[in-house]
């Protein structure tokens, strides 16, 4: 019993440091989501609740047993006894560690659903060591279930998975044998004749309706694809991925390289921004109210497009302008951005009056719509 | 009834079986051998013999044809004489069959490493001893039916039915993918094709592990395990039923070696179906043997006999369950051409056919010499020691499979490839140094056998021939109404075949339409034959057996179309003899390879590929830069390709030394504008002609279309 502590414990403690080592350094993030990725954190998953059910079940039977050792021979505890306890109380510290790790982590895993193969070593030694801790449970537990047996004197009848092993081949028994044996042998060789094992005979039957279904998707109906079709899908699929990422990458600006973005598309895409975020604090039209209007050559904070991109992304926040990164995306704020050059001296209804300091656009600016340029020459001359 | 004597031979099963011990320990030395090989490039010697792409056919050759080879004949001339109540028919064929197969090991061992191959896996020998393995394998069959002939048993028991299934498949599977045309004495061309040629290979290669590896096995099986631990056989009716299911759908499933590639669809949709179908069949021996042991499970405690017994028969349950797996497409796009594949047959190999053979002979050889075995606790050890060896090979070869395929489809967001080849082979080296642990582990405990059974040998008394009486079969009408199997079981002849029948069926319906129908292979019109010099180069690409490590056959993935260039298509390979396309990645795929580099480039890289890809595995070619071509062979060769369909103009082969020697010369001129100066018939000058000619003939395909 000692022994079976002693096995049990480094074993404890290698799947916690299995599950330190997960958390502490996780996968990098990579490319499709991989379905035996997703499988393989399933299981682990799952293995976890049954070693979390099973710590539980063991906890109690072993209370259970406790108690009543205590009251029948509270003088000579039986050392075997002890030893179980502990063993029992070690899997209980253990339970709740799993517990903690567990969500920690499988958030970790799904954030990176394809591996590395390091990940993928690490996840499967996890399960390898998940299955072992079952094992050593189970059979911690199969020696409680003996010794309630052995007390209320039943003998061991055939477990449950014998019987249903015995029904899944239909197994005669042994001593029944006599009767199945068929009248030749050969050089001593008996034979018997036993059914053939029902689930051998129907996987058999299964696999040939598989075959049939399978000839008939390929070939005959042809809702599964072929291996050029299959080569088809899985170009396009790649094709859309790089566009998806290429999108993505296009999102990837900052004040640095931002571009003033003249499509219709983008400056009415910053429009909508602008009505949702924006006016509440310089107006509908940017003529502004709390904030200052955006509409005139006057700038708190430099006209820039890359200034006034700063300034919406990290905001001046002891000027009570807030910073919106976490909001918006940084596509989002270049629209929002050059939506709001694009209104640069509109004269709208209303206009606050002028703040900070003259800016010019440069000759080099990003910014020259024609309709802006009389209109701030006419504003100038003003 | 009058009883006769008679005496089994016993002579003859203790020299196979010493046979089967010496070619298992050679064999198994050649595959560590090959391993070593793989992390260590300089172990190849720089010498041509020594190579892995010659050492690596000679293992699987020597562990295939002459381990177990040996095993089962020993098996067989043990069993049969026992199950026939008869003395095998003829001690002079016997003889004739040992000498024979030794023969033809010796001569296999001695041309493999002498670079004599026809380039078609586990069917590498060349034509004359193509011929010797025919004949022998007919002089044991005579041997074989004429014992079954003449015996005093009625009914043929189950281990027999295996036995004939066997010898008709392989003498038909030898005979039909052997055919090859001779163009000089140890050299030939084989009469396939491309994508019939690779149809007609993996029909084969799939069938000797069906016919040479399980078959047989399986007989042994049904005749040393229920020996062994004195048990009956658990279901007649099973035996009969995976008997001949087995033999029927095993024969179907060869395509599943060639899913993705350029075989047509359907071929390959049968490979699949008929490889899912194959698991129940596989497993209805496997649950057969395993039953069989019910109520003798405290005898396997202590019998290393039985232990063998058990593991072997669930590895072969093990390996007969992901063999079909791999045959489904999704699985097979990750495991082929990796180490997956080497995993699951040495799981096979290993577990199976090395524990069932180690089984057989600690039970054979203290019966024979009619004593106990030298030490049982040695056995065990045997036992544990080759189990262990077997995990520790297979398992960091599974990781090393998985791993490199998914580092090869990994790629970068921007859609580039993330891998360059060369680091997902750096990163498995060391499951390769792993397996090659695994490896010795195995072959420690062999070794130790070998030990045991001679202390065995010395302690007892040979019984070279053993007493034994039977009464004769008589001729008699029994009128009780027999179970219908019961019939065939008395008739050897139509059991012949109808097994022939059983296991034609298969292999005629995925054949013929492949040779006949044209759609199968769709003509691509710039598809040219070899120039001569090309030809010649593509033979000593076939020589030094470069198809064991580099595929030619790009499968329609994104990631290989990325690395490789477009898929390769059936009509590429019509001038093929025989097609290269391969099994195995352990280098990348060559079906592109053409232009891919400068000359100069392939020059250095044979000289010593680390010059070129520092970290490289490949081992050096130096001899190819001094050796010179067999100008004296090319008009030969023409004309047997001519014969065989390729379509060089009439009378080429007076002209092709001369057009050979012209691209020879232009080859020569490209080495020296690179500071390089070689002999315009050196044999790296060939090679080169073929490389970078490959996989190029179809890129002029868009050029014609717009012509047109």
């Amino acid at each position: 019993m000692t022994k079976r502590i002693a096995l049990l414990l480094p074993l404890l403690a290698a799947s916690c440091f299995t599950f330190a080592r997960e958390v502490g350094d996780p996968p990098k993030p990579h490319s499709i989501m991989d379905p035996m990725v997703v499988m393989l954190i399933v299981i682990m998953f799952i293995l976890m609740l049954i070693i979390i059910f099973l710590a539980n079940v063991l906890t109690g039977t072993a209370a259970y047993f406790y108690e009543q050792e205590k009251e029948k021979e509270a003088k000579k505890k039986n050392e075997n006894m002890a030893a179980a306890v502990l063993s029992v109380a070690a899997l209980l510290f253990g339970a709740p560690l799993f517990a903690q790790d567990a969500p920690a982590a499988t958030s970790v895993l799904s954030q990176a659903p394809a591996l590395s193969s390091t990940a993928f070593g690490l996840i499967t030694g996890v399960i390898g060591v998940e299955l072992l801790v079952i094992a050593a449970l189970l059979w911690q537990l199969r020696v409680f279930l003996n010794r309630v047996k052995a007390q209320k004197g039943i003998a061991r009848k055939t477990p449950k998975w014998k019987s249903i092993w015995i029904k899944l081949n239909s197994f005669k028994p042994i001593e029944q044998e006599k009767a199945l044996e068929l009248d030749h042998e050969y050089d001593g060789i008996r034979e018997l004749d036993n059914r053939l094992p029902p689930w051998w005979l129907y996987g058999f039957y299964g696999t040939i309706i598989f075959a049939c279904v399978y000839i008939w998707r390929y070939h005959v109906s042809e809702t599964a694809p072929l291996s050029q079709q299959e080569f088809a899908i899985a170009m396009e699929k790649a094709e859309a991925q790089k566009a998806a990422y290429l999108k993505k990458s296009a999102n990837n600006v900052d004040e640095n390289n931002v571009k003033l973005l003249t499509d219709a598309g983008a400056i009415d895409a910053g429009k909508m921004v602008f009505q949702q975020n924006c006016a509440p604090c310089h107006g509908k039209s940017g003529e502004g109210t709390v904030g200052p209007n955006l509409t005139d050559d006057y700038w708190l904070h430099g006209g820039s497009l890359a200034e006034v991109f700063k300034s919406v992304k990290y905001g001046w926040p002891e000027k009570g302008m807030r910073s919106w990164k976490e909001d918006l995306s940084p596509m989002q704020i270049a629209q929002v951005t050059s939506f709001i050059k694009s209104i640069h001296g509109s004269n709208p209804p209303n206009a606050k009056e002028k703040q900070g300091e003259l800016y010019k656009e440069g000759g080099a600016a990003t910014d020259s719509t024609s309709a802006a340029k009389p209109d701030s020459a006419s504003l100038s001359a003003k | 009834m009058q009883l006769e004597k008679f005496y089994y031979d016993n002579k003859i099963v203790k020299w196979f079986g010493y046979a089967t011990l010496f070619w298992g320990i050679v064999g198994m030395l050649g595959g560590l051998y090959a391993a070593i090989q793989l992390y260590a490039p300089g172990t190849s010697l720089n010498l041509a013999p020594t190579t892995f792409g010659r050492v690596r056919p000679l293992h699987t050759n020597a562990v295939i044809f002459a381990f177990v080879g040996n095993c089962i004949f020993t098996g067989v001339y043990y069993s049969l004489q026992r199950l026939c109540k008869s003395r095998m028919y003829s001690d002079r064929l016997s003889w004739l069959h040992f000498w024979g197969w030794q023969g033809i090991i010796v001569a296999a061992a001695i041309t493999l490493l002498a670079g004599y191959t026809t380039g078609k896996e586990y069917a590498e020998l060349e034509w004359p001893i193509d011929i010797a393995i025919t004949l022998i394998w007919i002089v044991f069959g005579i041997n074989m039916f004429g014992t079954i002939i003449k015996r005093r048993e009625k009914h043929l028991y189950v281990a027999i039915w295996f036995y004939i299934a066997t010898w008709v498949t392989v003498a038909m599977l030898h005979i039909v993918n052997s055919f090859e045309l001779p163009v000089s004495f140890m050299k030939s061309y084989s009469w396939y094709a491309g994508v019939q040629d690779a149809l007609v290979q993996w029909w084969y290669g799939h069938n000797a592990v069906a016919f040479f590896l399980t078959t047989p096995i399986l007989g042994l099986m049904y005749y040393f395990l229920p020996k062994a631990a004195n048990r009956p056989v658990y279901s007649y009716r099973l035996s009969i039923i995976h008997f001949w299911a087995l033999i029927f759908i095993y024969i179907w499933a060869g395509p599943h070696h060639l899913l993705y590639t350029a075989l047509p669809d359907w071929a390959q949709s049968l490979g699949v179906v008929f490889s899912i179908m194959l698991i129940a069949p596989s497993w209805g021996g496997m649950l057969n043997g395993l039953f069989t042991l019910r109520g003798a499970w405290d005898k396997v405690r202590e019998e290393p006999v039985l232990k063998f017994f058990v593991v072997a028969v669930t590895c072969y349950g093990m390996a007969t369950f992901e063999g079909p797996m791999m045959s489904l497409k999704s699985v097979n796009a990750i495991s082929h051409f990796t180490d997956w594949t080497i995993a699951h047959v040495h799981i096979g190999g290993l577990g199976w056919n090395g524990f069932m053979a180690f089984g057989m002979l600690y039970y054979l050889i203290p019966k024979m010499y009619g004593t106990q075995l030298y030490s049982k606790k040695l056995a065990n050890n045997h036992f544990w020691l080759g189990t262990i060896g077997i995990l520790v090979y297979a398992i960091p070869l599974y990781w090393a499979g998985f791993a490199q395929a998914q580092m090869w489809k990994t790629f970068t967001e921007e859609g580039q490839l993330k891998f360059q080849f060369l680091e997902t082979v750096t990163h498995i080296i060391p499951m390769y140094v792993t397996r090659s642990i695994g490896g010795t582990l195995y072959i420690i405990g062999a070794v130790m056998m070998v030990y045991n059974l001679y202390k065995t040998v010395k302690q007892g008394k040979f019984i070279a021939n053993e007493a034994a009486e039977a009464a004769p079969i008589v001729k008699e009408h029994s009128p009780v109404r027999e179970y219908w199997h019961r019939w065939i079981e008395k008739k050897p002849m139509t059991m012949l075949v109808m097994s022939l029948i059983v296991v034609g069926i298969g292999g005629a319906l995925e054949i013929i339409p492949t040779f006949l129908v044209k759609s199968n292979v769709p003509t691509i019109s710039s598809v040219q034959p070899y120039t001569p010099l090309e030809l010649q180069g593509r033979d000593i690409y076939v020589r030094e057996g470069c198809y064991t490590c580099h595929s030619q056959m790009i499968r329609p993935f994104r990631d290989e179309v990325a690395r490789y260039g477009e898929y390769s298509k059936a009509g590429e390979f019509v001038y093929d003899h025989p097609f290269q396309w391969g099994s195995k990645r352990t280098g990348p795929d060559l079906a592109r390879e053409g232009g891919k580099y400068p000359d100069s480039w392939h020059y250095n890289h044979m000289l010593d590929p680390r010059i070129m890809s520092p970290g490289s595995i490949m081992p050096a070619y130096p001899w190819l830069l001094d050796d010179k071509i067999d100008t004296a062979s090319t008009p030969a060769k023409i004309r047997a390709m001519q014969k065989m369909g390729v379509p060089y103009p009439e009378g080429f082969d007076q002209q092709a030394n001369k057009a050979l020697m012209e691209q020879a010369e232009s080859i020569k001129k490209s080495l020296k504008t690179d500071k390089i100066e070689t002999a315009s018939n050196a044999e790296i000058v060939a090679l080169i002609a073929y490389l970078q000619r490959m996989g190029k003939d179809i890129k002029a395909v868009p050029k014609e279309v717009t012509q047109n």
